[in-house]
């Protein structure tokens, strides 16, 4: 059980990481905001955005705040399994020579792998066990992954030659999407001030694994009301177009909804923001502010949708008044 | 960590806000719900005559709305929805979880409940939104208005209104006279006559006051008319009856004097009856048969006291049914003061129903002593004035058949005198022997006289209450007034 300081303590130093973060990374408070709420969760991060706006750089930094081991991996059409798990190879030694586990770039507790969509199926398949059970099994061996582990994948928005969607299997192991935005004029004048001019600001390292765990830890045991509860799990059910209570939006808009993960990943992302914003229980609006990014890679938009140019944050909005009408008009 | 609620006294500001709120909106919706009503009387109003529609919907209204007030402050405001509603309005959802978790000691928990706390202790309440005036008062001025507007309109059913009212005060009038009838009659009529009209007065105005129209009002009076009617039909036959009685027993000048309401010929008459006897008496004597001088007295003077009995009976009678004929007749709603046989006899013994039970000479008390069974006198309580003129017959025959014999002949018979006082109840006194001789007709107030002196002297003698006592002096005193 957690004490009474740990738990004073959470947003102080969650407050520090963000503020660490932003001395590299110009604007992006929002993407900084959700990348660090993934990464107290617990979860893997898929962000999307054009070349150039620095997800690879963000990365990076988080690393380099949290002081924990970091590997980068660029997805390309023929990257091999064994190359991001490791093999074994044939080593010499004074008896003679052996096998030797040689391990991949997984094994890090911050992998980076960098457009992922550019791999082959079956080498973004091996990323399935490490994403979700923090292990790695080569050579017929299981290999536990160092905590904190993350996987913080990004992809290109634009369909490009030798792209290979993610399969949902996949997706759904992703806590996070976050989308990347342009930025805006006075952000690029601070990126431009920050790379091209010498001398720019250095990220420090302000808290180590044992830490993160710990807030881990602390976000665990944030108390949820029973109707805030009930609201995250109507939204995800609000996504079936398949039940028969389903709003007319996700029958209409969506082929398929949400997992039970997406609940999970919706009600531990909140738990962790309700602490950053000093609260010591979850609100309504934490599961608004999370719900997109837990969301939006796990609908399947349905050709309906897709013609009339919504996306699945224009559904999940959507859905969202939806619910909120119907909490309003119960009240 | 101990749980004093806390949070219940830091949503008491929450919880009195929307209680107000509850009251805004019953008064709103009441007068909503009241207003909505006055228009249907209003309608309703030009399809069906209505008095005091106005009023009526003013009333209506006011009601609705105090009862829409009243019960919206009076719905109960549970810490569960105070909690909601402060989470709306800035809380972020810490009073409900914390009224969740109010049960529990972790860290976290105390942390939150402390935080709610705090929050809800800051918070003011007068940022929960109350129930807004605009959306209902729309509402609320356009059944206003429709209201005001069916009011003005010329009212269809203002004729049949007026006519209403007007009828309603001539019953009110009607019944007024009604009273006054039955307070002359008060003062003249016994107890029992006295029940029996306030019985029928009471029926009466309570069918013209349910009446609704003229139509209704007219058959209730013509039921107490036919009521009426029946009682002055059976007077009459009982009247026929004793004037039968009286031209047998050679009385038909004093008949026709009493039918005249000639008071000194029918003194005279009676006179003349009791000096034809005499002379009769006179003339045997002077043949020098005495025996048939004294039979000859024997006879006209019993003739005489039959015929005089009789004579005072028919006039009780007569003088009862007139008197309810004349004093409710001319109030138009049939008097009908003399309704037979209502059996309520302060003794309990006697149907004592005016006209019949002034005929039923022989009924009362003139038993044989042994009972009030006896003559005939139980049958009369049962079957009450049903039965005027066959209850002067039984009198008539049983009376003679049961005293004679033993009148003429047992001057030393015992009597006793079975006081019955109730179902299942009774009490027995010797009454000593009764007095001599007195011939072989006895008049009826005669042998009441002795009657009633035999048996108060036994029940003096005898072991019984001072309230039996009076019991039997009662009884006496009642049937001697019936009798008169």
């Amino acid at each position: 059980m957690t004490d009474r300081t740990e738990i004073e303590a959470f947003a102080s130093r969650f407050e520090a990481l963000r503020a660490e973060i932003a001395r590299e990374m110009i604007g992006q408070e929002e993407v900084v905001e959700l990348l660090l709420l993934a990464v107290v969760a617990g979860g893997n991060v898929l962000l999307e955005g054009v070349p150039g706006l620095g997800k690879t750089h963000l990365v990076r930094t988080l690393s380099k705040v949290l002081d924990l081991p970091f590997s980068r991996i660029q997805f390309t059409p023929d990257l091999m399994p064994a190359d991001i798990t490791g093999t074994d190879i044939l080593v010499k030694t004074e008896n003679g020579s052996e096998f030797r586990f040689r391990e991949g770039p997984l094994f890090s507790s911050i992998v980076l792998a960098d457009e992922i969509n550019r791999a082959t199926p079956k080498t973004q398949a091996a990323l399935l066990e490490a994403m979700q059970e923090h292990a790695v099994t080569a050579a017929g061996k299981t290999r536990p992954l160092p905590e904190p582990y993350f996987v913080m994948a990004t992809q290109n928005p634009i369909e490009q030659e030798g792209t290979y969607p993610l399969p949902e299997a996949q997706l759904d192991r992703f806590l996070f999407k976050i989308l990347v935005p342009f930025p805006t004029l006075e952000e690029l004048n601070g990126i431009v001030d920050l790379t091209v001019k010498p001398g720019g600001g250095q990220a420090r390292q302000v808290a180590g694994a044992e830490d993160i765990l710990a807030m881990r830890r602390v976000a665990g045991e944030v108390p949820i009301a029973k109707s805030v509860q009930e609201f995250a799990l109507r939204l995800v059910l609000s996504t079936h177009p398949e039940l028969p209570d389903a709003p007319e939006t996700a029958k209409g808009y969506l082929r398929f909804g949400a997992s039970p993960r997406a609940a999970q990943a919706i009600l531990s992302a909140a738990r962790v923001r309700a602490l950053t914003k000093g609260r010591y229980n979850v609100a309504f609006e934490d599961i608004r502010f999370v719900a997109p990014a837990a969301l939006r890679h796990r609908l399947g938009l349905s050709f309906e949708a897709i013609s009339e140019g919504k996306t699945a944050d224009d559904v999940i909005a959507l859905l969202l008044s939806h619910l909120e009408e119907g909490a309003n008009a119960q009240r | 960590m101990t749980h004093d609620h806390s949070m219940a006294r830091a949503l008491r500001p929450a919880r009195r806000r929307l209680r107000r709120g509850n009251g805004r909106s019953g008064w709103q919706w009441g007068l909503i719900t009241g207003l909505c009503l006055a228009v249907a009387l209003t309608f309703l109003s030009f399809l069906m005559p209505i008095e005091y529609r106005a009023e009526r919907a003013v009333i209506l209204v006011l009601c609705c709305l105090f009862l829409g007030l009243a019960t919206g402050l009076c719905i109960p405001v549970s810490d569960a929805r105070a909690a909601r509603a402060a989470d709306r309005n800035g809380l972020s959802e810490r009073a409900q979880t914390a009224l969740e978790l109010e049960q529990s000691d972790a860290a976290m928990y105390d942390l939150q409940r402390e935080d709610a706390l705090a929050a809800l202790n800051a918070f003011d309440a007068r940022r929960i939104p109350m129930p807004g005036f605009k959306h209902p008062l729309r509402i609320q001025a356009g059944l206003c208005l429709l209201c005001a507007l069916l009011l003005l309109l010329p009212d269809p059913q203002k004729q049949a209104v007026l006519e209403r009212q007007a009828f309603r005060q001539e019953l009110e009038g009607l019944q007024e006279k009604l009273e006054q009838a039955e307070d002359a009659q008060r003062e003249t009529l016994s107890s029992v006559d006295r029940a029996a009209l306030q019985k029928f007065t009471q029926a009466l105005k309570k069918e013209l006051a349910e009446s609704r129209d003229r139509e209704q009002a007219m058959l209730a009076l013509s039921d107490a008319q036919e009521r009426l009617e029946a009682e002055r039909a059976k007077t009459a036959r009982e009247a026929a009856v004793l004037a039968e009685a009286m031209r047998g027993a050679g009385l038909s000048e004093a008949l026709a004097a009493l039918q005249n309401g000639d008071r000194a010929a029918l003194s005279e008459a009676l006179q003349n009856a009791g000096t034809a006897a005499l002379s009769a008496a006179a003339e045997a004597l002077n043949r020098g048969n005495a025996s048939a001088a004294a039979e000859a007295l024997q006879s006209g003077g019993s003739a005489l006291q039959a015929g005089l009995s009789q004579l005072s009976g028919a006039l009780s009678a007569m003088k009862g049914g007139m008197k309810g004929a004349q004093q409710t007749g001319s109030s138009g709603q049939s008097g009908a003061q003399g309704s037979s046989g209502q059996g309520t006899g302060s003794t309990g013994q006697s149907g004592a129903g005016g006209n019949a039970f002034n005929n039923r000479q022989g009924g009362g008390g003139a038993g044989q002593g042994t009972s009030n069974e006896d003559a005939g006198y139980s049958e009369g309580a049962q079957q009450g004035g049903r039965r005027g003129s066959e209850t002067g017959r039984y009198r008539e025959k049983e009376y003679e058949r049961i005293y004679d014999p033993t009148r003429l002949n047992a001057s030393e018979t015992a009597l006793s005198a079975e006081l019955e006082r109730g179902e299942g109840d009774s009490a027995q006194a010797e009454a000593g022997t009764a007095p001599g001789t007195l011939g072989d007709t006895v008049p009826y107030r005669q042998v009441v006289a002795e009657y009633e002196q035999t048996a108060v002297q036994a029940a003096d003698r005898a072991a019984v209450s001072q309230a039996e006592r009076a019991w039997i002096n009662e009884y006496f005193t009642y049937i001697t007034q019936e009798d008169e």
